[in-house]
């Protein structure tokens, strides 16, 4: 990856005992340790409210954990997100579909971390965003409104921005809502592409199906962290009890 | 026809009018440009607590004898990360939070107007004096007016994208924070420079009207801006020759043309209007009923 240290033996994605707790008080996360080596593709899974998105914010550096520690290839968030090395898809009802900016725009927006001062977009830049587009297949799309799009096309925009920005770690929330078939399996083939060329990819999802296909390792959470490890030895139906059924606190130490 | 283009040039030909229009013709540009960011981060009531918020900073920058955009700037600033402050440590909304900030700002500000006792122009303030704005005002105007640009010029990726998606500007490890007061800090600039033309209780309007209208007619941010910078100018010579042969308020009358722009627009601009959306609508709708009776042959 461009722009990154030598991650030889360096865990892209370092996550010790994190907890997060919100000023009104309410505990979101607590005791989560995660970590993921670059390449490895990760599905994180749990409840609504069960602080997936937390999570996500958290390594994303958007919100300040309360205690524990994330490092991001061996070092802090802040100095990984100026190196460009952390990119993310957003939800889509985050996303403000109409604002006045084409899918090319949108796109072009993966790259701004790379650019001097002056944010002046070279042949480089253009070239990766035209890679980017043609990677997911929307390069007809690039001169498109974009509230002009449908859902799976909304999202292959982000995804495409997060492959522009050449990342070594990228962030999916959600992203198999409201998509299309295609996009779905479009989605699957590029993070698996992306984990074999090194990208540590971190999915938040509800599709149990295929996770085989396209993750390395799995990791259920609900408030606290109920399972974690390679998709077939982990998800099991005790671990599945645990994250979304009966009462998870009381069940924590079955899981263990 | 000659006739016609006469008495729209004749105003301007007289020294006050045609230094009016070019003040005028700026700060609207400058306005506009600005309404798009406004429109664009959902900003309307932020803009209007800062173009509130201005006037205590005003009134005592006059009293100090500093220029007013630093009392301007430090008081709006005041107004609305205070309004900030107590919306995240009190139950009560933000809406409300802000409307009790700027009103006692206002407030605040007539209090000190009153209290002045001095040559301050109290309606100059409140409603604009666009044909007689003092030669060093206009000075501060030019001055602020190429200094916002040039940041908006500078800042231009950034900006957008701090409005577009404020959490990928914080994971490409952008100041964030910076951003928002730096945009902020625009607004009240603008809102000083923009008081010169309506007054104080109106300039609000030269940072959403034209935004809003431009944000109808176009699908890229570029030509919004231009849109909006168009439909504030023109209102600004529509406000001249309304006040120049019927003597109305110039101030009053510039917002005026801005609001019909907006309906206007609302009502006739293609795809988001009401009158296109409508007819695309009927169009499908008969597509449809085609369609099912097509089948229904079969």
């Amino acid at each position: 990856m461009t722009g990154t240290p030598s991650t030889e033996g360096v865990a892209a994605i370092d996550i010790q005992h994190l907890g997060v707790r919100y000023a009104n008080g309410h505990l979101a996360l607590e005791d989560i340790t995660l970590t993921l080596a670059p390449g490895e593709v990760c599905a994180l899974i749990g409840t609504n409210g069960s602080g997936k998105s937390t999570l996500c914010k958290a390594l994303l550096g958007l919100i300040r954990p309360t205690t524990g520690s994330i490092s991001v290839q061996g070092g802090p968030i802040a100095q990984a997100r100026r190196r460009g090395s952390i990119a993310y898809v957003p939800q889509a009802e985050d996303v403000d579909w109409d604002f006045p900016v084409s899918v090319r725009d949108v796109v072009m927006m993966g790259r701004q971390g790379h650019m001097n001062w002056l944010r002046l977009a070279r042949r480089h830049d253009h070239a990766l965003v035209m890679a980017a587009l043609e990677r997911l297949d929307i390069t007809a799309l690039a001169d498109r409104q974009i509230g002009e799009l449908s859902g799976g096309q909304k999202k292959r925009v982000f995804l495409a921005r997060a492959l522009a920005q050449q990342a070594a770690i990228l962030v999916l929330d959600e992203p198999f809502t409201g998509v299309d078939v295609g996009t779905e399996q479009c989605i699957q083939s590029l993070v698996r592409d992306q984990g074999r060329e090194g990208m540590a990819v971190l999915v938040v999802t509800h599709g149990l199906a295929s996770l085989a296909q396209y993750c390395d390792s799995v990791a259920m959470i609900h408030q606290r962290m109920i399972a974690v490890g390679p998709v077939d030895t982990t998800l099991t139906q005790a671990n599945f009890q645990a994250a979304f059924g009966g009462h998870p606190m009381m069940m924590t130490d079955e899981a263990h | 026809m000659s006739l016609l283009l006469e008495g729209l040039l004749l105003p301007f030909t007289f020294d006050f009018m045609s230094e009016a229009l070019w003040v005028g013709v700026v700060i609207a540009a400058l306005c506009a440009w600005l309404s798009c960011f406004v429109v664009l981060k959902g900003w309307a009531l932020a803009g209007d607590a800062i173009s509130h918020g201005i006037l205590p900073g005003v009134v005592i920058g006059y009293w100090l004898g500093v220029p007013m955009v630093l009392g301007a700037v430090i008081s709006a600033l005041g107004c609305v990360l205070g309004a900030g402050a107590i919306t995240s440590r009190c139950r009560i909304k933000e809406d409300a939070v802000l409307g009790i900030a700027m009103t006692g700002f206002l407030a605040l500000g007539l209090v000190l107007i009153a209290a002045s006792q001095s040559t301050i122009h109290y309606m100059h303030i409140l409603l604009g004096n666009l044909l007689g704005v003092e030669a060093h005002v206009r000075q501060q105007v030019w001055l602020m007016s190429a200094m916002t640009a040039a940041l908006l010029v500078l800042k231009h990726r950034d900006l957008v994208l701090y409005c577009f998606d404020a959490s990928q500007a914080a994971v490409l490890g952008m100041p964030v924070a910076r951003l928002h007061l730096l945009l902020l800090t625009l607004l009240a600039m603008t809102s000083v420079v923009g008081l010169q033309a309506v007054g104080v209780v109106l300039v609000v309007a030269m940072l959403i009207t034209p935004g809003s209208t431009a944000f109808l007619w176009t699908r890229r941010f570029v030509p919004m801006v231009m849109v909006a910078m168009g439909t504030a100018v023109i209102s600004v010579m529509l406000g001249l020759w309304a006040s120049f042969y019927a003597n109305v308020e110039t101030g009053a009358a510039i917002v005026l043309a801005q609001s019909g722009f907006f309906l206007v627009s609302f009502l006739l601009a293609p795809r988001k209007g009401v009158l296109a959306r409508y007819l695309s609508f009927r169009r499908a709708v008969r597509t449809d009923r085609r369609r099912a009776a097509a089948s229904c042959t079969d």
